[in-house]
């Protein structure tokens, strides 16, 4: 039997090495795949080696080919936001085939081959669709067979006024049966509506260990229970009260199985189960159909945060949320940030504590708006922040004056970094210098008039809006009633409209300067 | 375990070119601790400095880049919140930077090393949000131009909210905007030939058959008609080539003569998948024996190549060779700096590189070794004259049985890239070694034009016995000369 083995092995690896698919995908895919299937640069683009997407039927695999496909999505654990074009105008029927077919059997995959007539028919079917796909329409198409979390999962039903993990083993089962779903559940089929107290349920089934190492195991319940891991009872609630304060143990286990038993009693009252665990390269994954919320932390997200260097200010330039696509966010070590848009030349928001997290922009191509990290966020004013207005009641404009355009010019640092924005309505000239205090900004607006305006034009500066404005005197404000607004400087004084505040500022030639201070209440 | 470290040892030497370290040596430049310096603009800055721009939107100023030990090169941080430039040249004290939003001046004003006055040049353009929405930016053309090339909104869109997404644009230093060609879609990087004119690399994808090289015709369409809409924003445009899908591009160019076929196709797969910057070479002999060649850089397969132009009938068209590889990380920006080293960068970051580092500054100088390779490609009335940086050996040179050939187009369609069509096998009838053994003139029959025309030479040798460095040649046959 041995030297049969050896044969077969030898002509497998033999087939492999010169698989027509080998050839086409190390040229094609190769360079985000990787030659070894794992994903380039320690899977820095998602693996195809043992690759749930690849697993089972190959159509999910050949409609990813031949449409391609973008955005969020996960793959044996770990999470990407990519774009992989589509291929059904740039490889034949021929190539495709052998490409899908040695991808599904290499690097561990062992699934069938594909044929070329398999690609022709597919082509036909979704010959209509012309944009790539997005993974959760395409795994609604083709849902990922997943392996029950717990296998072989039996559950026994216990009926009893149980208030400790003593009493419901002294107990007998009333009923057995299969859990086909892995989960664990308190749905359970056995009990009747009117059985949701005085109960017990009990478990057994086993995980499969992916590699050796320390796995943790978060149980939480209404009322009590107990997981026993091996043999080896590693959590026990011998409780009667509310979920919500779950447990958490760990245990060394070894790859390949390891036996579970879930105990679990209710009393009375409000019902609840959750159980989770999570190891070595493997994040939180849930052997309960409900899931708690409380402990544990979970989730792949990963953080960049921007923080300004110790008495300075830092600058961040990407689409941050709240603002436009050219919009300016800085930071300052004084724990306050702003954002201003270098489309309307508003200062757009104000916020306190984090910054910016760099994540979005910095991981992946780095698609969407990122809001602000930090708290207290207020939104001061959106849109154009000087115009023309005909009198004190007509509403604020949309969009631009022809003879007052907005342009933006750039920023000036000074030794701290906080910049001085600089920027154009029309012939006006504005020079626009946030400066950070404890609790605030205090911000110097100089517009520089060169020419006398026509005698109807009166420049407005709208200083908030989009929120509540109260005043509180001829020069104090509050907004939102959580910030207060003190203009305390200006030639002509603030006024206060329905959700506005403005400044009126006069259009004779010289320069005209506005302070505001902003500080959180 | 032990398979694997062996396979992956195996295919890192597989990769590797064993001739490359006699004729360039490739030397990767230490960046600073702690910091993500995915490049995406270089810049050659008096006092032997280079500043090098990140993705992330840093600046930094690199001292010490020529000198022998790298070990000991000083950084010093110029700038940061930049908003990914891609695109940065020196002149007369300040940095300017093409970045997504602008295009923006950087100065130090007060002499503390670092930037104080960020001047918005321009932001005559659109932006939506989309992180596909690129710039590249060139260096002053001889009118104080930048040309910059606006990539489409995602792959294939152009967002009614971001004007002039899929055209080039010439914007002066002074501000004016100048609308140049449409029809772009996914650039990698923009520059200048010897003559002065602009080329820029255009990606495989929707009316791209193949990645390719194309040169910046003032008032030429360059293939992808998903930006035209824009031209009802300005009165009097004209309105752009509308292409039929489907066809060839030489086909549409003769119906109209404003499309303009790449000028040298890059066929995908087989030279590279991604190609990026466009520089030549102008250090007069100084990086090896090809002066005055456009060197093209190449994300996917993280090298360098290198190509012949020439024009033919008012064309662009030439050839394509293999040039540099081995590099860490996927090549971005490129720059031929002082004393004829050559800078790239690099940066794996959304598309994968071979190179296996995220990202990577690295310098390559001639060793003085000259390779014996192609040195240009002439397209001729009866077929093609080859020249060779080093004499040939007659006998091999004159043996048809030395050259293979083939010959291919792609699609010109609105889906995304093409396979290679209309295959020929171009034959060759004569062969002419000139009097020096310094060219072939090969007559061939069987030439497509708007093909591209591919040439394996291993079996020529040199006076000296050695076979070329890079055997494959492509030539890009947009028209026959008469």
């Amino acid at each position: 039997m041995k030297p049969f083995f050896a044969a077969t092995l030898l002509s497998t690896s033999f087939l492999l090495a010169n698989h027509p698919g080998k050839a086409p995908y190390e040229l094609y895919c190769g360079a985000c795949h990787a030659p070894d299937g794992k994903g380039i640069s320690g899977g820095q683009n998602p693996p195809l080696a043992e690759s749930e997407w690849v697993r089972g039927k190959p159509e999910r695999t050949i409609e990813i080919v031949l449409h391609g496909l973008q955005g969020k999505l996960e793959v044996a654990g770990k999470k990407y936001d990519l774009a992989m074009p589509p291929h059904k105008d740039s490889l034949k029927d021929d190539q495709i085939a052998d490409i899908i077919s040695y991808v599904r059997s290499s690097w561990g995959n062992k699934e069938s081959a594909v044929t070329k007539e398999q690609i022709a028919a597919m082509r036909k079917t979704t010959a209509k669709r012309n944009e790539l796909w997005k993974a959760n329409q395409l795994l609604k198409k083709y849902p990922i067979e997943k392996p029950p979390a717990i296998r072989d999962l039996l559950s026994y039903t216990h009926h009893g006024a149980f208030k400790t993990i003593a009493d419901l083993r002294e107990s007998k089962a009333a009923n057995a049966e299969e859990e086909k779903k892995g989960l664990i559940s308190l749905k359970h089929a056995a009990l009747k509506n009117d059985q949701r107290d005085n109960y017990g349920l009990v478990w057994e089934g086993w995980l499969d260990v992916p590699r050796d190492g320390k796995y943790t195991f978060t149980y939480d319940t209404d009322d009590g229970g107990a997981v026993t891991v091996n043999g080896k009872e590693i959590i026990t609630r011998n409780y009667v009260g509310p979920a919500g304060k779950p447990t958490t143990k760990s245990i060394q286990l070894k790859k390949g199985r390891a036996d579970i038993k879930i105990e679990y009693f209710e009393l009375a009252g409000q019902e609840f189960i959750s159980l989770a665990w999570q190891g070595p390269k493997m994040k939180k994954q849930f052997l309960s159909d409900t899931k708690s919320s409380g402990g544990g932390g979970g989730g792949g997200g990963q953080s960049i945060p921007i923080v300004a260097p110790e008495g300075e200010a830092i600058i961040y330039r990407n689409f941050i949320a709240g603002t436009d696509p050219r919009g300016i966010g800085a930071g300052y070590s004084e724990g306050v940030n702003l954002a201003f848009s270098g489309d309307s030349m508003s200062l757009d928001m104000i916020w306190k504590g984090d910054f910016m997290d760099g994540a979005r922009h910095w991981i992946n191509r780095g698609q969407g708006f990122q809001p602000p990290a930090g708290d207290h966020l207020m939104t001061v004013n959106r849109g154009l922040p000087f115009a023309m207005l005909e009198s004190q009641t007509t509403p604020w404009p949309k969009d631009a004056d022809e003879k007052l355009k907005p342009r933006f010019k750039g920023y000036n640092l000074n030794k701290q970094q906080q910049p001085t924005f600089n920027y154009h309505f029309g012939p006006i000239k504005v020079q626009d210098f946030p400066a950070p205090t404890a609790e605030g900004f205090t911000r110097t607006i100089k517009v520089e008039v060169p020419s006398p305006g026509s005698a109807n034009d009166q420049l407005y500066f709208r200083a908030l809006s989009g929120g509540r404005v109260q005043g509180g005197g001829e020069r104090s404000f509050t907004f939102n009633d959580e910030l207060l607004i003190n203009v305390s400087s200006s030639e002509h004084p603030p006024f206060t409209r329905e959700n506005e505040l403005l400044i009126p500022v006069p259009l004779t030639p010289g320069t005209h300067t506005v302070t505001i201070n902003y500080t959180w209440k | 375990m032990k398979n694997f470290i062996l396979s992956a040892v195996l295919v890192s030497t597989a990769l590797a070119d064993p001739r490359q370290p006699e004729y360039y040596l490739r030397e990767e430049i230490p960046t600073p601790e702690g910091e993500v310096l995915e490049l995406g603009g270089i810049a050659i800055m008096p006092g032997k400095k280079v500043a090098v721009s990140s993705r992330r939107g840093d600046v930094w100023i690199c001292e010490g880049a020529y000198e022998k030990d790298l070990s000991k090169v000083k950084w010093t941080l110029f700038a940061r919140g930049l908003h990914e430039p891609l695109g940065m040249f020196y002149k007369d004290g300040s940095l300017y930077l093409t970045q997504r939003p602008e295009i923006t001046k950087l100065t130090d004003t007060d002499g503390d090393g670092r930037a104080d006055q960020f001047e918005t040049i321009t932001h005559h353009w659109g932006i939506d949000g989309d992180y596909h929405e690129y710039n590249f930016g060139s260096d002053p053309d001889k009118d104080g131009n930048i040309w910059v090339v606006h990539c489409l909104t995602g792959s294939g869109g152009a967002s009614d909210k971001s004007p002039w997404r899929g055209w080039c644009y010439r914007y002066n230093l002074d501000g004016t905007a100048t609308p140049t060609s449409p029809g772009i879609r996914s650039p990698g990087g923009i520059g200048f030939n010897q003559a002065g004119d602009a080329f820029y690399t255009d990606n495989q994808g929707l009316w791209n058959g193949s990645s390719s090289l194309k040169w910046l015709k003032p008032g030429g369409f360059m293939g992808n008609p998903t930006g035209n809409k824009y031209v009802k924003l300005e009165e009097g445009m004209e309105e752009p080539p509308n292409p039929t899908s489907g066809s060839r591009m030489v086909t549409e160019h003769d119906k109209d003569k404003r499309i303009i076929p790449p000028a040298i196709i890059l066929p995908h797969g087989k030279v590279g998948q991604s190609p990026t910057a466009v520089i030549y070479d102008n250090t007069g002999g100084k990086f090896g024996p090809f002066q005055g060649q456009v060197l093209v850089g190449e994300q996917t397969h993280s090298q360098v190549q290198r190509v012949y132009l020439e024009k033919v009938k008012g064309l662009y068209q030439g050839a394509a060779w293999k040039y540099l590889e081995d590099f860490r990380s996927g090549i971005v920006p490129a720059r031929m700096g002082e004393d004829a080293t050559l800078f790239v960068g690099g940066t794996n970051r959304g598309w994968g590189a071979r190179g296996g580092k995220t990202f990577t500054f690295e310098r390559v100088r001639w060793t003085g070794k000259t390779p014996f390779e192609m040195h240009e490609m002439h397209a001729k009335p009866d077929g093609f004259v080859i020249s060779f940086t080093e004499p040939v050996d007659v006998a091999t040179a004159k043996n048809p049985a030395s050259y293979q050939t083939g010959a291919w187009t792609y699609i010109y369609q609105k889906g995304y890239g093409s396979p290679e069509v209309d295959k020929a096998t171009p034959t060759i009838d004569a062969i002419t070694v000139a009097p020096d053994k310094k060219s072939v003139h090969l007559k061939v029959s069987g030439r497509v034009r708007g093909h591209v025309h591919h040439f394996n030479l291993s079996g020529v040798k040199s006076a000296k016995g050695t076979t070329l460095w890079h055997p494959d040649v492509y030539y890009t046959l947009n028209e026959i000369p008469d």
